[in-house]
C-alpha cells in the first residue's frame, strides 16, 4: 500500500464573497522510500496540495477528496490525537525560507529539543543530546556549539541544515521540502540538495520535493508531477519528462532552462566604454563597545575592484550573497557613497559630483532592482510610474508624459489599459516589466540589473530575460547584470565578472570562463549549477573556505612579468581573462 | 464595482486616480453617511441664528430654568434660563472650530518634521527627538494653565495649546511610516533618477503616510474639543457665557442626577461629531489608499 495517497484533491478559498480554487482535482501517491518532484510555478497548487496532506490549512479553505491518507490514516477523519502522530512522525516538512521557520528568542538546540519531546517521553538532557547526534548527521561539524546558538547567529544554509535536522527529529516516513533551495545561494543550495539526498538514502523517507526549479528537481528525484492551474499537467518518471514530454506546458517549462541569446555585437569605435570602475571600494565603520571604551574596526564589503563595462554588451557579475555583488552595483549608480575609486560614464569621472552635476550624468545610467514589489510605488498608477523619470527631468508636457509611458507600456508588453492600474493588481513578472520601462524610458545607456529575476518563476524569468535582450539589442544598452543565477548568466551575458568576498577572483569572456574556469571559486561556482537533465547528476565534492585560499592559481614571474608577491594579486592569463593568482618566483 | 467595470471596459480611457478614489470612497456607505452628519454639524454652526429660536446668551426664560425638554424647549432650558437646545447649536461654533484648526495644525507641523525626523535621521532626528519628548513629558494641562494664565486664555490660546500638543502623536506617526519606506526601492529607484529629497518625501513618503496622517487628524479633534472642556471648566478656556460643548458638559455633570438634558445633550453632541469625524476619517483614507480593499 502507498505511503501517501490522495485522489481528487479539491481546495477551494472563500475570499470577499467569492471563490478561488486553488486545487482542482489532483491524484497522486507515494511509495515508500521514493521521491517524488512536483513543479509548477507559484499559484498551481503544489505547496496547498501538501498543506491539505497535514491539514495544515487556514480556516477559509475547503478541503474535499475521495481519499487523502498518510499511512494508512485517513486525514480529512483524524483526531487530534492522529494529527500530532502524522505531523512530525509519518511526515515532516522543511519550508523555504529557514530564517522564519525557526523562532528567533529560543536556541537551535532548544527547538530541536521540544520537537523531540513533543512526540517522545524524554528528559531535556536526552532530548539535547539526541539533537546533537542529529545536527552531526546534517553534517554541521561543531553541532555542540550550534545548539546553544541564537537562529540569527546562523547562516541561511545552516539554518536550513538545522531545519532538516528538527524535521528528521522523529524518524518521519515522508519528508516534504517546501522549496527548500529557493532562498539559498547556488553553492549551497546543491549542498543542501546532495544533504536531502543523503538523509533520505539513510533513513530510507520517502521524499516530496516541490520547487520552481527543474534543475532541483533533475537533481533530486525518481518521478515528477507537473502542476498548472491546480490540476495535473503530466505525470511520469524523472527521465521521461525530461526526454520525451507530452504536454505543452512542460514542453515550455523545459525550454525556459534552455534558452540561449545572440552575443551582443559590441561597439569598439567608441572612444570610452560606457562604464568603468576604477579602484572602486567600500569599508563601513563597525563600532564595538567593550566597557567604556569603544573601537572601531573597517569593514570591507568591497575590496578595489576594476571592472568595465563596454559599449552595447553585458557583463555578468556573479558571486554568492554577501560577496559584495549587489554593493558594487549601488556604488556604480552612486546609491551608495564609494569609499575610494572612481566612476567613469562615458570617461567622466562621477564620483566626485554633486547632486544638480550628477542629475544629467542619471539620464544616462538607470538600475532594475531584484524585489519588483518593493520597485513600485503602491500609491501611484502604472503610467504615473513609468511617466516619472520624465517628470523628475522635466520632459515634456504633463500628456506628453503620460503618452510616452502608455507606449513604453506597450513596449515591455503590458496592454495600454493597464495605464490606471496600480502595481498590487500585477503579478511579479509583469511588475518587473514595469520597472524595467521605468528605468529604460529616458533612454540611458547604462542599466544596472540587481538580480531582476531572482524573485520570478522559471517561465516568466526566461520572458523577461528575452525582453531584457530584446530591448538591449535595440537600444545599444550596456547591461551590468548582477545575478547568482549563473545558467541566465552563460546564456545572457558577453563577459562574466566573479567576486568572492569583496574581491574579484576571475574575470573573462563567457565562454572562456565556463569552459576553462581557473580560480578554484569560478569552479566551485559552476559546479553547483544544477544538472539540466536527471542524466548529468553527479556526485559534487565541496571546498571549504580554507581551501578555497589554498588552491589559489599560483604564476610564475616568467609567465606573468610581474613581481613575486605572497598575496594574491589579479594575473592577466589570456586576451580579456584575469584571475587573482599567487605570484611565485 | 463601478471602477471594475469600467477597468474592463473595451473602450480605453486614462482616467484620474483621484476618479479612482472618489469611487472608492462613494462605495463606503459609512463613510457617506459621517460626511452627510458632518455637513449637517457645520451648516447648523454656520446657519446657527436662523435655526434657533433666541441669541444663545439671552436669559429668557429665567421662570423655567432647568425645564426638561418640550415640544417649545427641545433640549430643555439650562439653570440660567437659556434654551439649551440654541447653546448646543452654538457651541458647534466654538467647539468645531477648536477641533478642527487645532488638528490642522497639528498635522501642519506634524508632517514635515516627522519627514524630515524619518528621511533623514541622524542629527536631524536626534533634534526632532528631543523636541518631541520635551513635549510628552509636560503635562499638556500644565502648559496650558501656565500659557493660558500668561495670555489670559481665550479663543486663540486654546488652538495654540490644542496644536503645539496634538502635532507629537501625528510626528511621531508619519516618522515611523517615512522610516519604513525610505529604505523601498522605488525611493532608490527614485533616488537614481535624480529626484531631490524634497521631491522623494513629497511625491512618495507622504502620500504613503496617508492613513497615519489621517489616523492622526482624526485623533487630534477630539483631544483638542477636550482639551477646550477642560480648560473651560477651569476658567482659562472661552469665557462665559459664549457657549462652548466642553463648558456645557462640565456644568451638565453637576446637574446630572436630577436634570439629565443638561449633561446628555452636549456629551451627545460631542460624541457624533468625533464618531463622524473618524468614520470619515477611515472612509478617506481607505479611498486614498488603493492598496486597500482591493478596487
Amino acid at each position: 500500500m502507498p505511503l501517501v495517497e490522495i485522489e481528487d484533491l479539491k481546495v477551494s478559498f472563500s475570499q470577499y464573497g467569492g471563490q478561488v480554487d486553488a486545487v482542482r482535482g489532483v491524484s497522486f501517491s507515494v511509495n515508500e522510500g521514493e521521491s517524488l518532484g512536483i513543479v509548477g510555478e507559484s499559484g498551481s497548487g503544489k505547496s496547498v496540495s501538501c498543506s491539505a496532506l497535514l491539514r495544515l490549512l487556514p480556516a477559509t479553505a475547503r478541503v474535499s477528496a475521495k481519499k487523502i491518507t498518510l499511512d494508512g490514516i485517513d486525514v480529512l477523519k483524524a483526531g487530534k490525537e492522529d494529527l500530532i502522530r502524522l505531523r512530525g512522525r509519518t511526515a515532516a516538512m522543511i519550508f523555504q525560507d529557514p530564517m522564519t521557520a525557526f523562532d528567533p528568542v529560543f536556541t537551535i538546540g532548544h527547538q530541536i529539543a521540544e520537537t523531540i519531546r513533543a512526540h517522545r517521553q524524554v528528559s531535556q538532557r536526552e532530548a539535547l543530546a539526541e539533537a546533537e547526534q542529529l545536527l552531526l548527521r546534517v553534517e554541521i561539524k561543531n553541532a555542540r556549539d550550534i545548539l546553544g546558538y541564537y537562529p540569527h547567529q546562523l547562516s541561511g544554509g545552516m539554518l536550513q541544515r538545522a531545519m532538516i535536522a528538527m524535521a528528521l527529529s522523529c524518524r518521519p516516513k515522508v519528508l516534504i521540502a517546501d522549496e527548500p533551495t529557493t532562498a539559498l545561494d547556488v553553492t549551497i543550495q546543491a549542498q543542501i540538495l546532495q544533504l536531502i539526498k543523503k538523509v533520505q538514502a539513510e533513513f530510507g523517507m520517502a521524499l516530496i520535493m516541490i520547487t520552481h526549479d527543474l534543475g532541483v528537481i533533475a537533481e533530486t528525484v525518481d518521478r515528477v508531477l507537473v502542476m498548472y492551474g491546480g490540476e495535473v499537467m503530466e505525470e511520469g518518471p524523472v527521465q521521461q519528462i525530461f526526454d520525451a514530454p507530452r504536454h505543452d506546458y512542460t514542453k515550455a517549462l523545459l525550454a525556459s532552462l534552455n534558452t540561449s541569446f545572440d552575443p551582443s555585437r559590441g561597439d569598439d569605435t567608441a572612444p570610452a566604454p560606457a562604464l568603468e570602475l576604477r579602484g572602486l571600494a567600500k569599508a563601513y565603520r563597525i563600532k564595538r563597545r567593550s566597557g567604556f571604551f569603544t573601537t572601531y574596526t573597517d569593514f570591507h564589503a568591497v575590496r578595489p575592484v576594476d571592472i568595465v563595462l563596454p559599449r552595447n554588451s553585458i557583463v555578468g557579475l556573479v558571486g554568492e550573497s554577501g560577496s559584495g555583488k549587489t554593493t558594487t552595483g549601488m556604488m556604480a549608480m552612486r546609491l551608495t557613497e564609494p569609499s575610494t575609486g572612481q566612476i567613469l560614464v562615458d570617461g567622466a569621472d562621477i564620483s566626485g559630483l554633486g547632486p544638480d552635476e550628477l542629475k544629467s550624468f542619471r539620464r544616462r545610467m538607470q538600475i532594475v532592482f531584484q524585489d519588483s514589489y518593493s520597485a513600485l510605488d503602491p500609491m501611484m498608477t502604472l503610467s504615473q510610474i513609468i511617466a516619472e523619470p520624465l517628470h523628475i527631468h522635466g520632459i515634456g508636457s504633463a500628456r506628453e508624459q503620460t503618452e510616452k509611458a502608455l507606449d513604453w507600456l506597450e513596449r515591455v508588453g503590458l496592454p495600454r489599459n493597464f495605464g490606471s492600474r496600480y502595481s498590487h493588481e500585477l503579478s511579479g513578472g509583469q511588475r518587473q516589466r514595469v520597472a524595467i520601462a521605468r528605468a529604460l524610458i529616458l533612454g540611458p545607456s547604462v542599466l544596472v540589473a540587481d538580480e531582476p529575476t531572482s524573485a520570478l518563476d522559471v517561465t516568466v524569468k526566461a520572458q523577461i530575460i528575452g525582453l531584457l535582450k530584446e530591448l538591449q539589442a535595440e537600444m545599444g544598452l550596456s547591461i551590468l547584470f548582477i545575478s547568482h543565477d549563473l545558467s541566465t548568466v552563460k546564456s545572457l551575458t558577453d563577459s562574466v565578472v566573479v567576486m568572492y568576498r569583496g574581491r574579484v577572483v576571475e574575470q573573462a569572456p563567457t565562454e572562456r570562463i565556463f569552459s576553462d574556469p581557473q580560480h578554484p571559486y569560478t569552479r566551485a561556482l559552476l559546479d553547483a549549477i544544477p544538472a539540466a537533465n536527471p542524466r548529468d547528476k553527479r556526485e559534487r565534492t565541496f571546498l571549504a573556505a580554507g581551501d578555497l585560499e589554498a588552491q589559489t592559481p599560483r604564476y610564475t614571474t616568467i609567465q606573468t612579468g610581474l613581481a613575486p608577491n605572497a598575496t594574491p594579486q589579479l594575473v592577466t592569463i589570456a586576451p580579456g581573462h584575469r584571475v587573482e593568482a599567487v605570484v611565485t618566483t | 464595482m463601478t471602477v471594475d467595470s469600467a477597468a474592463i471596459a473595451p473602450k480605453y480611457r486614462q482616467r484620474n486616480p483621484l476618479w479612482f478614489a472618489w469611487q472608492r470612497f462613494i462605495g463606503n456607505k459609512a463613510a457617506i453617511a459621517a460626511g452627510v452628519v458632518l455637513a449637517i454639524l457645520i451648516l447648523m454652526a454656520i446657519f446657527a441664528p436662523l435655526i434657533t429660536p433666541s441669541p444663545p446668551e439671552a436669559q429668557l426664560f429665567l421662570t423655567e430654568a432647568l425645564a426638561f425638554p418640550s415640544a417649545q424647549h427641545w433640549f430643555g432650558v439650562d439653570d440660567l434660563g437659556r434654551d439649551f437646545y440654541t447653546r448646543v447649536v452654538y457651541g458647534a461654533r466654538v467647539s468645531l472650530t477648536i477641533g478642527f484648526t487645532a488638528a490642522l495644525f497639528s498635522v501642519l507641523i506634524g508632517i514635515p518634521l516627522g519627514a524630515l525626523a524619518g528621511y533623514f535621521g541622524g542629527k536631524t532626528d536626534w533634534f526632532i527627538m528631543r523636541v518631541i519628548e520635551l513635549f510628552s513629558v509636560v503635562p499638556p494641562l500644565l502648559a496650558a494653565m501656565l500659557l493660558g494664565a500668561l495670555t489670559r486664555g481665550g479663543y486663540f490660546t486654546i488652538v495654540l495649546i490644542a496644536a503645539l500638543f496634538g502635532w507629537v502623536q501625528v510626528c511621531l506617526l508619519v516618522r515611523a511610516q517615512i522610516k519604513a519606506f525610505r529604505e523601498k526601492e522605488f525611493v532608490r529607484a527614485a533616488q537614481a533618477l535624480g529626484a531631490s529629497p524634497w521631491y522623494i518625501i513629497r511625491r512618495h513618503l507622504i502620500p504613503n503616510s496617508i492613513s497615519p496622517i489621517i489616523v492622526g487628524f482624526v485623533l487630534a479633534i477630539p483631544l483638542a474639543m477636550m482639551l477646550e472642556a477642560s480648560l473651560s471648566f477651569l476658567g482659562i478656556g472661552v469665557p462665559p457665557p459664549t457657549p462652548t460643548w466642553g463648558q456645557m458638559i462640565n456644568e451638565g455633570i453637576d446637574f446630572m442626577f436630577f436634570y439629565w438634558h443638561m449633561a446628555v445633550f452636549p456629551t451627545a453632541a460631542l460624541a457624533i461629531t468625533v464618531l463622524a469625524t473618524t468614520l470619515f476619517g477611515d472612509g478617506l483614507r481607505d479611498a486614498l489608499d488603493p492598496t486597500l480593499k482591493g478596487r
